[in-house]
């Protein structure tokens, strides 16, 4: 059945006027204020001024903050598809009640709050956590050292947060492969590696952008983990904003950090995008 | 099921769209039968921090309250002091009624909302126990509940010479062992100031700042005092400066934790409550605030959660003073601070003191 195009409008109306109204609005709003002056006394100090921007970007602080999340989301995204793809691949090899109790137990974790899983990073790495009292015991420590607060701590606990998603997303892409493809290539007298490889991971490309791209545009925006397992010692932006406009009271300057988020994060997604499917679309034909 | 008629149906949504549209707008707000005034009756909402302090209002506060004629229902409105403030700006910066009645801030914190005109003037002919808060205490902007001041804490098992001066938190020997707060960076101002100044640093605190940097990689950084508590009672580091009051709580847990104040002498801390400008039930207020300063309700507070009451018709027994009060000769040591000074400074302090000292 096709709609004609008036029905369409009409059944795409409702949430247009939802996003426009709740999300697009506020959002200009919001993002306004990057262009003002702070104020003691008021959200903002209407006058149009590009100061915060050249305020973040002279200080070392800021920079350095923009710098480590986009680190710090890069390696969380590499480190989730590395460890998603073989687990996504064994669920779509599986059937009946196995097949549903791996999906189960991926989104498992996803039932649990970011900040629940983050008190339990606090638990396992803390000075008197799990992993200082085994170590200290069995003499491979001297004595407890810091484990949280660390840029690699925060990275592997984002991943945790963001590899449920990956699986399901990358999980949807393999299962549209057709397996005579693979039967085929393995009747060839190709190795099961050089299969996946070759055969699979072509084929799976969109499902590797998307995941690749939601997960990296999560851990950018990451707030309670790094928060709670970094602290303030390893600042990202999130957490940074936060504290701009709560502790400080500066709007003007949390939303520009807000604004440069978002374009950098729509910046790296698209080009990124644009870049895998030239990068793989060149492999497929070349082979 | 009985079929609700198609044009009925629609009149029903319609008014329940356009109920929701109002709120989505910020219509106005039900009306609260307290906001007529008359003894307070109504709903009072108190902006308070969860925890001890909150379980402590509903234990010592709300009993004294019950007790009064007309007595308000009491809502919590939990969140800790940043987010309350952040609360207060917004509906204050936005206009119209607050949802606030009672605000719970810190002394510094209630300056700063009473600086940007979110706090409404006392009125001390609402509340009865007014003539009994401590002079020095008194504001005609907020209302001290309770005080301590800053003390050296350390570990007796570790720190074995009792520490007379701020210089212990510079001493090499206690590098790694030390404890500072990422949300607490007046006390570490404060100490630095004092030990350059050799006591009272008056308004200048930034006198310190390159004593402070000095100890940046020799101490340990918490988030929280529950973090820093832990932290002390667990042996990670040895040495904090903090609250009386927190001393006496992590004793109180079975740690092996002493305090002293320092020869350079220290600052008082006075956690505050106040009225907001925009509060929709100022008599509910009223009576909880003045439910607060209730004799009873102070000493159990004093008891039980370590902060010395800011009433003078309170007799805390001796070993109870001896814990968290303080005799005259020490009262002499805590030097009372401009709060205007601290408020148009705290922006910066903070942003100097995340970035520079404890950033990584």
């Amino acid at each position: 059945m096709t709609l004609d195009r008036r029905t369409g409008w009409l059944l795409v109306m409702p949430a247009a006027v939802i996003t426009v109204v709740f999300f697009v609005a506020p959002l200009v709003y919001f993002l306004r204020f990057s262009f003002e002056r702070p104020s003691r006394t008021a959200f903002s100090e209407p006058v149009f001024t590009l100061e915060n921007f050249a305020r973040f970007f002279a200080s070392p602080f800021h920079v350095g903050a923009l710098t480590r999340t986009l680190l710090v989301a890069l390696a969380a995204t590499a480190l989730a598809l590395l460890l998603a793809l073989p687990v996504a691949y064994l669920i779509t090899k599986t059937n009946g009640r196995v097949k549903a109790m791996l999906i189960i137990l991926t989104v498992f974790p996803l039932l649990v709050g970011n900040v629940v899983r983050s008190i339990g990073w606090v638990a396992l790495l803390g000075y008197s956590g799990v992993v200082n009292t085994v170590l200290t015991a069995v003499g491979f420590l001297d004595g407890p050292v810091e484990l949280l607060r660390t840029a690699t701590t925060v990275t592997v606990a984002i991943t945790s947060v963001v590899l449920p998603l990956m699986v399901l997303t990358l999980q949807a892409s393999l299962e549209s492969v057709d397996p005579n493809t693979e039967r085929a290539a393995l009747d060839l007298g190709a190795r099961p590696l050089r299969v996946f490889r070759q055969i699979v991971l072509p084929q799976i490309v969109p499902g590797i952008a998307a995941g690749t791209s939601l997960v990296f545009v999560l851990c950018i925006n990451a707030y309670a983990t790094p928060r709670l397992v970094g602290g303030t010692q390893v600042p990202m932006l999130a957490p940074v904003v936060y504290d701009t406009i709560s502790s400080d009271n500066n709007w003007p300057f949390g939303a520009s950090m807000a604004a440069l988020m978002l374009v950098v994060s729509l910046a790296v997604v698209l080009l990124y995008g644009r870049l895998l499917r030239r990068q793989f679309e060149g492999w497929r034909v070349a082979r | 099921m009985a079929q609700l008629p198609r044009r009925q149906f629609l009149k029903l949504s319609g008014a329940a769209g356009a109920t929701l549209g109002l709120a989505a707008c910020g219509g106005a707000p039900p009306p609260n039968p307290g906001a007529a005034g008359g003894g307070g009756a109504g709903e009072v909402v108190v902006g308070t921090w969860g925890g001890d302090y909150q379980k402590f209002q509903q234990d010592f506060v709300e009993p004294v309250l019950a007790g009064t004629d007309g007595a308000p229902t009491v809502v919590y409105d939990v969140a800790d002091q940043v987010a309350r403030m952040t609360k207060m700006r917004t509906q204050g910066q936005t206009g119209g009624p607050g949802t606030i009645d009672v605000t719970a801030l810190s002394d510094q914190q209630a300056q700063e909302m009473a600086a940007a005109s979110l706090l409404g003037k006392v009125d001390p002919a609402r509340l009865s126990n007014y003539a009994n808060i401590r002079e020095d205490f008194r504001n005609d902007l907020w209302v001290p509940h309770i005080y301590s001041a800053g003390v050296i804490i350390y570990n007796t098992e570790h720190v074995t010479t009792p520490p007379d001066s701020y210089e212990v938190f510079w001493d090499p020997a206690y590098a790694g062992r030390i404890g500072i707060m990422s949300i607490q960076w007046a006390t570490e101002y404060f100490m630095a100031a004092a030990l350059e100044a050799g006591g009272d640093p008056g308004n200048n605190w930034d006198a310190g700042w390159q004593r402070m940097l000095a100890r940046k990689g020799t101490v340990r950084v918490y988030e929280s005092q529950e973090q820093l508590g832990q932290a002390l009672m667990s042996g990670e580091v040895w040495l904090a400066y903090n609250w009386k009051a927190r001393a006496y709580q992590w004793r109180k847990a079975g740690a092996p934790l002493a305090s002293a104040i320092p020869r350079e002498g220290t600052f008082p801390v006075v956690f505050t409550v106040g009225v907001p400008a925009n509060a929709p039930n100022p008599d509910g207020a009223y009576a909880y605030i003045d439910a607060m300063l209730d004799p009873e309700a102070q000493e159990q507070f004093a008891q039980n959660m370590g902060y010395w009451p800011t009433v003078t018709n309170v007799d805390p027994p001796p070993e109870l003073t001896a814990e968290i009060g303080f005799t005259p000769e020490e009262e002499q040591k805590i030097h009372q601070v401009d709060l205007a000074y601290l408020a148009q400074n705290n922006e910066r302090w903070r942003q100097q003191y995340v970035e520079q000292l404890i950033n990584q």
